[in-house]
């Protein structure tokens, strides 16, 4: 096999491998399972950023393998894909430190490092695939591999909240299926194609119900109004590292199927012609102020910020559907930047969890000086949420307000007003409790501070890490390595 | 002159500030405050440059041009002296003041030299959510309560200035600022945007009807920071606008008209409240929101009448400059040094202010008349309203002084008078530090030798009569509470929130506890049942099954 059909596969295999070692053979060794997934993690990183070097000089990357009957899975790595797989490098390896250090001592870890790994790989697949079998293969892949991540604490309320997420999350796979059946009839086996693959092949009212049907699969998991119900509990009951993992990396799957259906199966000229783009950017605002406005009203930290997760993941969709390269690339751009904020954001909740037994949003009065790093990560990434400049959810708001300036749809700017005052009045009540606050007597569940600093390092510097990211991305927008230039670059294939 | 101290004069404060955290005692670091300035201060004074980097944020272009420079001498000199003031005066949190205030100066002089839209935007928001923990500094329930207000107008007026500038730059096609005024003068939205503009930077300036935060914020500030709150920071809308503003582009007689109403109503009516006042500081503060008026008037003129905003920019950046100086030196006074001395100090400011001859304010007051004296019907209110301006100044002033005199402070130290005399030196010097300003275009010694005309003179007598009539009849006059409109705004919110029962409960349930806020809360609760009532099995899976059998219809059809 060539180095590159195999690099795709490589790829995968980095995450995939260590999943299935972790869950078949070493469920009792710890030091092994995190030495697997931290070599995982890194051994993907460098993969991964041989492939962007790669695709930047016009190198393709394809593995394409027999499956059933005339189906074949295929492994592709285009421009768009590759801003999936860096931010799943990055976000792995520091979700596993991060478990480390959160999950230190408690039960069921193998299951916990072994899903989290096999969610990657899923979340790979996805971004990977190059035809609509593969895509819906590791779509399904990633509930079988997510829903464990989810129940993990076992109680009542995670198994309740899990099983709503199947119910969701099945029958969406199952209308999922039904399309990619349906769409193999219309069109044959057909690849994932810049500019579609439907064109002239049907009536215009197949088309249409095809298009409502797949994009209510992915929809799900895109969490859009109104199938957005299970996140919110799926989300926030599931422990820390997970929270971060599912918030800011494997629902992009949700938002990355709907780029694919539009730019790769219709095509944005059927998808415009058909009139489907307008209602779908319509659903995006909606789902974003919708979530926001339900993010206002959580006291539950968690709760707060999953809802924030309903609401900035409808940003992906909605520079997809307004249909212009500087929407799309700042809807695009959005799932990178989106992710290393979320997880922040997750990872700092996490930690005020562990460290004080703090999950509620009025129990926050003073953290800030107990926590002072933690918080300055978490305040980062709020006001990164925000759009306040230099930060990375600045650079999504700037681009997708221009975009949409551009492509002639100027509501887009006011969705973005009315979101970001949103955001800040559910973030920033967060921020002013933590640091302009005095404590009320006593943390609800202190553990005895270790040494001088304010919690574990495991637990610390992830948070930093993706906070300094946060504003790296945005700072060096302009860069030639930077997610937003790389966005830029992957949307030049849909719009020539 | 080398662009490294352009550079270093955007990315010292930010670097400086991560500097200051290793600064636990609380000892050293407001004095980076200072340090931090100096590199603002040679690069105001030197000459003109341009600088770029393509890899930051979205293509940085750094410009030291004519109007840049004369906000970047003021701005760059206040935060100096409010750095050592700080470091005199300061007795809690000296860490956080010095961080916090470090990143406000780098945003305040990376908006000043931006020649790009994007990092005019950055420093602006930098600048601030910075500035918010200053304004909370003493952590008093008076400060939160202004910390409060001034960052829900802050973002108000954020997000309506990114709307603003995203239809500005839709419009020029270029993220370069000086593109922007043309093509918004053509631009299909033209009004829109103004108006967007207008108020997005109206927050920041103390527009009247959106200055409420301004008589809270700055008085509730340490005193170092209520001199750059009120010395350069609230310029930054001022200078927004200069900048953004189709003037000289076209003509925008009704926006042009309102803006001169509203900045007259500003210059007048502040005063009125201000005079009521028992606290120097919010004085002060109503002074700066009077002052500002003028600026809002002329910026109207130019508006209206192209012909004059060349000459208008420059009288603009001239009137900021002197504001700002005399201003800072008054806040001093206010708090940070006191004694014959400071009031001596003191009055020098308020006699500048107040446009009394040879002082930077009449040489202001000079350019901005002759500005008005060419600008048609516009031009003639301004003419006209100009002394008058002078002799409430005079008179609010005279009332600071007073104020002033019967403080007595007793603390002040080496720092502090370090500080004040430099401001002090820089007030008396204006007029010569405006050199920088001739090359916006404007002779500003010329008027200044002209001053020495019954003009200047009258109003101040004007003012000195009604003084002397108050002294020997004492009036007395309930004091107007600080913030004035804020008052029934609070009161309204807390209104809707008292009188409907059912969402008052909800507010119980719900972390938000006051205002208009509540009520939205109480609304939202109604959201949280019908996703109860969806999130069970049944609700979930019929939703997923009307999808289903829609699809299938459809293609079966």
């Amino acid at each position: 096999m060539s180095w590159s059909a195999g690099l795709p596969l490589l790829v995968l295999g980095a995450s995939l491998v260590p999943a299935l070692a972790i869950l078949l053979w070493s469920a009792h060794r710890h030091p092994a399972r995190v030495a697997l997934c931290l070599g995982g993690a890194l051994t993907k990183l460098v993969l991964v950023g041989v492939m962007l070097g790669g695709v930047t000089r016009g190198e393709r990357y394809e593995w394409r393998g027999t499956f059933l009957l005339d189906l074949d899975l295929v492994l592709r790595a285009d421009p768009i894909g590759l801003l999936l797989v860096s931010l799943a490098a990055v976000l792995w390896l520091l979700t596993t430190i991060y478990a480390v250090g959160y999950l230190q001592d408690a039960p069921r870890q193998a299951s916990f490092f072994g899903f989290s790994s096999l969610s990657v790989a899923a979340i790979v697949g996805v971004a990977l695939a190059g035809n609509p079998v593969t895509f819906l293969l590791f779509f399904e892949l990633l509930t079988v591999a997510t829903y464990p991540l989810v129940v993990h604490r076992g109680t009542r309320a995670a198994l309740a909240a899990g099983t709503r997420y199947l119910v969701f999350a099945l029958t969406g796979g199952a209308v999922l299926l039904a399309g990619v059946l349906v769409l193999h009839t219309v069109a044959g086996p057909v690849d994932f194609t810049t500019g579609g693959v439907l064109s002239g092949s049907s009536s215009r009212g197949q088309l249409t119900a095809l298009f409502v049907g797949l994009v209510a699969a992915v929809g799900v998991k895109a969490a859009i109004v109104p199938l957005h119900l299970w996140l919110p509990g799926a989300h926030s009951i599931a422990p820390g590292p997970a929270s971060a993992l599912l918030s800011g990396l494997t629902v992009n799957a949700g938002a990355f199927g709907i780029a694919r259906i539009v730019f790769d199966v219709y095509g944005l000229e059927l998808a415009t012609d058909l009139g489907l783009l307008g209602p779908l950017a319509v659903l995006a605002a909606v789902t974003i102020v919708y979530g926001s406005l339900r993010a206002l009203a959580q006291d539950e930290l968690k709760r707060r910020l999953a809802y924030s997760t309903v609401s900035q993941l409808s940003y992906v969709a909605l520079g997809v559907a307004v249909a212009g390269p500087l929407a799309a690339a700042g809807g695009l751009v959005h799932v990178v930047h989106q992710g290393i904020m979320k997880a922040t954001l997750f990872y700092g909740a996490g930690g005020l969890s562990q460290t004080l037994g703090v999950t509620r949003v009025s129990e926050l009065n003073g953290v800030g000086r107990r926590m002072p790093l933690t918080m300055a990560a978490f305040t980062v990434a709020s006001l990164g949420m925000i759009g306040v400049p230099p930060l990375a959810g600045f650079v999504t708001k700037w681009v997708l307000g221009l975009g949409g300036l551009q492509a002639g749809a100027g509501w887009v700017v006011g969705v973005l007003v009315a979101s970001s005052l949103l955001n800040a009045a559910y973030l920033l009540p967060i921020v002013y409790r933590a640091w302009f606050l005095d404590p009320v007597a006593g943390w609800p569940r202190e553990h005895p501070p270790t040494g001088r600093v304010e919690t574990r390092p495991t637990l610390l510097w992830p948070p930093m890490v993706t906070a300094t990211l946060t504003l790296l991305v945005g700072v060096l927008a302009g860069a030639g390595l930077s997610p937003l230039t790389w966005a830029s670059f992957a949307v030049e294939g849909v719009f020539e | 002159m080398s662009a490294l101290w352009l550079w270093g004069a955007v990315v010292l404060p930010p670097a400086l500030a991560v500097v200051a955290l290793a600064d636990r005692r609380g000892g050293w670091s407001p004095l980076l405050v200072a340090v931090a300035a100096v590199p603002g201060l040679v690069a105001g004074l030197g000459g003109e440059m341009t600088t770029s980097a393509h890899w930051l944020l979205l293509e940085t272009v750094l410009r030291t041009d004519g109007l840049a420079r004369t906000f970047l001498v003021a701005a760059a000199l206040l935060w100096l002296v409010a750095g050592l003031v700080a470091h005199g005066t300061l007795e809690d949190h000296r860490r956080r003041f010095a961080a916090l205030g470090l990143l406000a100066l780098g945003g305040n002089v990376a908006l000043v030299v931006a020649a790009d839209v994007v990092a005019f935007y950055t420093g602006f928001a930098l600048m601030t959510f910075a500035a918010y923990g200053l304004v909370v500094h003493d952590g008093t329930t008076v400060a939160r309560r202004a910390g409060r207000i001034y960052v829900l107008m802050a973002v108000l007026g954020e997000v309506v200035l990114l709307a603003g500038l995203l239809l500005a730059v839709h419009a020029a096609g270029t993220l370069q600022l000086a593109a922007v005024p043309g093509a918004v003068a053509a631009a299909d939205h033209r009004p829109l945007i103004v108006g967007l503009l207008l108020i997005g930077l109206g927050v920041k300036l103390g527009l009247v009807g959106l200055h409420m935060w301004l008589p809270l914020a700055h008085p509730a500030a340490p005193v170092a920071a209520s001199a750059v709150l009120s010395g350069a920071m609230i310029k930054a809308g001022l200078l927004g606008w200069l900048r953004l503003l189709p003037l000289g582009e076209a003509a925008m007689p009704g926006w042009g008209t309102t803006m001169l109403i509203l900045g007259l109503l500003g210059a007048f009516g502040a005063v009125v409240v201000g005079l009521t006042q028992h606290a120097a500081k919010v004085n002060l503060a109503y002074s700066s929101v009077s002052q500002m008026g003028t600026a809002v008037a002329l910026v109207g003129v130019a508006l209206a009448e192209p012909a004059v905003a060349a000459t208008a920019l420059g009288a603009a950046a001239v009137f900021a400059l002197h504001h700002g100086l005399a201003k800072g030196v008054l806040f001093l006074g206010a708090g940070a040094v006191s004694g014959p001395v400071a009031l001596v100090g003191s009055g020098l400011a308020a006699a500048a202010l107040a446009g009394a001859p040879l002082t930077s304010g009449i040489a202001a007051k000079a350019l901005i008349k002759d500005v008005a004296a060419n600008a048609g019907p516009t031009g003639g209110a301004l003419l006209t309203a100009l002394p008058l301006t002078s002799v409430a100044t005079a008179l609010l002033l005279t009332r600071l002084l007073w104020l002033q005199s019967r403080h007595t402070s007793t603390s002040t130290t080496p720092w502090a008078w370090a500080g004040w005399t430099i401001a002090v030196t820089g007030t008396v010097l204006a007029t010569w530090l405006v050199p920088t300003a001739r090359a916006a275009g404007v002779d500003a010694v010329a008027p200044l030798a002209a001053s020495l005309d019954w003009g200047a003179v009258w109003p101040l007598l004007v003012a000195a009569t009604l003084t002397a009539l108050v002294v020997r009849r004492p009036v007395r006059v309930r004091e107007l509470p600080a913030g004035d409109l804020v008052i029934p705004l609070e009161a309204l919110g807390r209104h809707l929130s008292h009188h409907q029962t059912p969402l008052a409960r909800a507010r119980a349930a719900q972390t938000i506890r006051s205002g208009p806020a509540a009520v939205a809360a109480g609304s939202l609760r109604l959201l949280d049942v019908a996703e109860v009532a969806l999130t069970r099995w049944r609700g979930a899976t019929s939703l997923l099954v009307v999808i289903l059998v829609a699809l299938l219809w459809g293609v079966a059809r």
